[in-house]
Formats: C-alpha cells, structure tokens, sequence
C-alpha cells in the first residue's frame, strides 16, 4: 500500500496542468525491481489503481497507456542469443516470459536410443545420455507432440543413425555429432517379429512418406564437432535414434552483475539450436496469449 | 534382461552348455564349460569377456 505523505502543502504550489511526481522513493518503489544481495525487492506490483491518489497519480492499468510507454531496446543479437530491455513492462510479466521460455517452449531432443552394437569403452546408458544431450537443428513447430498411445510417423518423430568403426591398425578415432545421420525415410531397424511374406518388414517407425518432402530443410545437428566417444582399434559404435518432440529448457538468464533492472525487464536469451532466439520471444509471446484466452473463456 | 540362449539351462545339469567368451587380448572366441579353466584357448590370456547380445537394446537418452 502506498504511504501517505506529510507534503500536502507543496500541492498548492503546484501548477495545475503539470503532471505530478511521486518522491523518489516511491517512484522507485514503484518502477524498479533492485537485485539485493538476498534477493530481490520490489517484485510486487502495485495492482490498486488508487495506490498513489493521495499524491495525484493514476495507478489504473489500461491498454493505452501501456502502448505509449513500452518499448523494446535489443541490446545485442547474435545467431545463437539476444539481449534486450522491455521497458515500462511490470516484472510479473516480465518473469512470465523469463519462465515460459525457460520450462514451456517446445524443443527437438534425442529421447530414445536404440542400440544394435557398441564395444566402446563407455557404457550404452552414457553414450545414449550423451546423445541425448546433443542440439538438433530442428523446428519445433513443424511437429506436433507424441504421447503414449502414437505411433511414431513422420509428423512427431525425427531418427538419426550413427555408424562408426575404427579399423584395427589406424589411429584412435573421435566420434562427432557431425557423424549423426538423418534417415528421412524413417527408421530401417528391423523388428523383432517373425517375418510375414505379404507385408513390407515392420520398423520401428511407420513412415508413410519421406520427411524430405514435408519439411523444407535438412534436419541435422547444429554442431557438427562435439564428441560422442573415442573409439580405438576395433572398436564399432552403431546405433539409431528416435527423437520426439519434448518441451525441454532453454538457456535464460540475467547479467550478473545488475543491481537495478528497470521493470525487470532485461532479458538475454540464449538459443540451444532449434530457433532463433528472436522466433523463440515470440513463441513465449504467443504461449503466453494462449494461456490468457484459455483463462478468458474459462471465466465466461 | 532377457534370458540369454547361449547360457546353460538350470534344467539339464548333467549336460552343460558351452559359454562363449571373447578374450580382451587377443579377441577370438572361446567355449567354456563350467569345469572348464578360464583361460583363453589361443593365447592363454584369463581376462575374457561376455559376448554382447544381438537384440536391439532400447534406452532412454534423458
């Protein structure tokens, strides 16, 4: 709540026609989140519209004025992240994009790994978690989510293959994500049934068209030189992947060294691979459209 | 996981079933019965391992 103030002569004094100022205390109060050493303060708004009326300020939120006053200032964009400052934003909004982007966006990651043979010194389990971890130069949008009872076709799974061998006699050989390859035809593994004439052998995945065809760009990883595994002599690493759509963290955070964020509303975020991190602000946008409307008609 | 089929069956203990291992020195083959010495039949070698099996495995990369 907003405190009174002993200052009701300087009101007289006034022109009437000029806009009124808080004190400098409250108009921080009001527009600025500080960083503290413990934590931050002044993260609650002031949603009472008559918060300030005894100092002559209209505290009203309405569609007008947030128009006039916010602005976004990029600070720094780059192919993988972006900095930038909402200005005139209130920080609940502010830390609902921060969190959307964080936990909400869809992102394209390695979920199951089917392992055929592998006499490398790491163990299947790591050497799939670190497949997992991988970034995939993939759209999100362009698939839709797989749950439980689908089946994996070309519209939610996405299957990579890895082959490598290091031939006795040569030199130790290094794995890359590089030596991930996308099979647009879906997944040529075999299953383990027994094989029926009529039918075309059963995969893994039902494919029922080559995703080269949906999708206007190759689908790979993103960096082609990360390390998988170090392979010596005789050692074989061959396995595919089958990826569904996941909707995994991103990378966001504040500078470190800010004590005083205007509105809370300076934001760096940093892309893992899938989208631009401008294209990723503006799905958190709609995202967050999208909750409000679904509230909106669940009230009426 | 799965029952191996090289492995020998607890049903017939009066004729057991030769192990395939793979020594780590040399790499060939080796029956084994489990009388029998652990030792590689080529080099001698007594660090041997389980073959892999042929299935697909199947694990989560989270």
């Amino acid at each position: 709540m907003g405190s009174k103030s002993s200052k009701d002569t300087d009101d007289d004094h006034e022109p009437k026609q000029q806009e009124k100022k808080l004190p400098e205390h409250l108009e921080v109060q009001r527009t600025r989140v500080v960083c503290k050493a413990d934590a931050p303060v002044n993260t609650e708004g002031f949603q009472y519209a008559g918060a300030y009326s005894a100092m002559g300020i209209d505290n009203s939120v309405s569609a007008e004025k947030f128009c006039k006053n916010f602005k976004v200032e990029i600070s720094r964009l780059t192919e993988d992240d972006m900095e930038f400052d909402m200005i005139g934003i209130d920080a609940s909004i502010a830390n609902a994009f921060r969190r959307i982007l964080i936990a909400e966006l869809p992102t394209m990651a390695i979920e199951k790994v089917l392992m055929v043979d592998n006499t490398s010194v790491i163990a299947d389990e790591v050497l799939s978690h670190r497949l997992g971890l991988i970034p995939l130069d993939a759209d999100p949008r362009h698939f839709e989510y797989m749950s439980e009872n689908d089946v994996p076709n070309e519209r939610n799974t996405i299957v990579y293959k890895l082959h490598v061998s290091c031939k006795k006699g040569s030199p130790r050989l290094t794995v890359k994500s590089g030596d991930l390859e996308w099979l647009p035809e879906g997944s040529r593994l075999p299953l383990a049934s027994p094989a029926q004439s009529r039918y075309k052998q059963k995969t893994y995945t039902s494919f029922s068209q080559s995703q080269k065809d949906i999708l206007e760009k190759p689908l790979g990883v993103k960096f082609k030189d990360i390390t998988i595994a170090r392979l010596g002599p005789g050692q074989v690493v061959f396995r595919k992947e089958i990826k569904g759509d996941n909707a995994e963290k991103l990378v966001k955070k504040c500078p470190v060294n800010v004590f005083d964020i205007e509105d809370l509303g300076n934001v760096t975020i940093e892309s893992t691979g899938g989208l631009p991190p401008e294209a990723l602000f503006t799905e958190a946008v709609r995202i967050l459209e999208e909750k409000c409307e679904r509230v909106i008609s669940g009230l009426s | 996981m799965q029952h191996d089929p090289s492995s020998p069956a607890p049903m017939d203990p009066q004729q057991p079933k030769p192990v395939s291992y793979l020594c780590t020195d040399c790499g060939t083959e080796t029956l084994l019965k489990p009388t029998d010495v652990v030792q590689c039949h080529e080099c001698g070698c007594r660090i041997l391992c389980k073959k892999r099996t042929r299935q697909v495995v199947q694990y989560e990369a989270r």
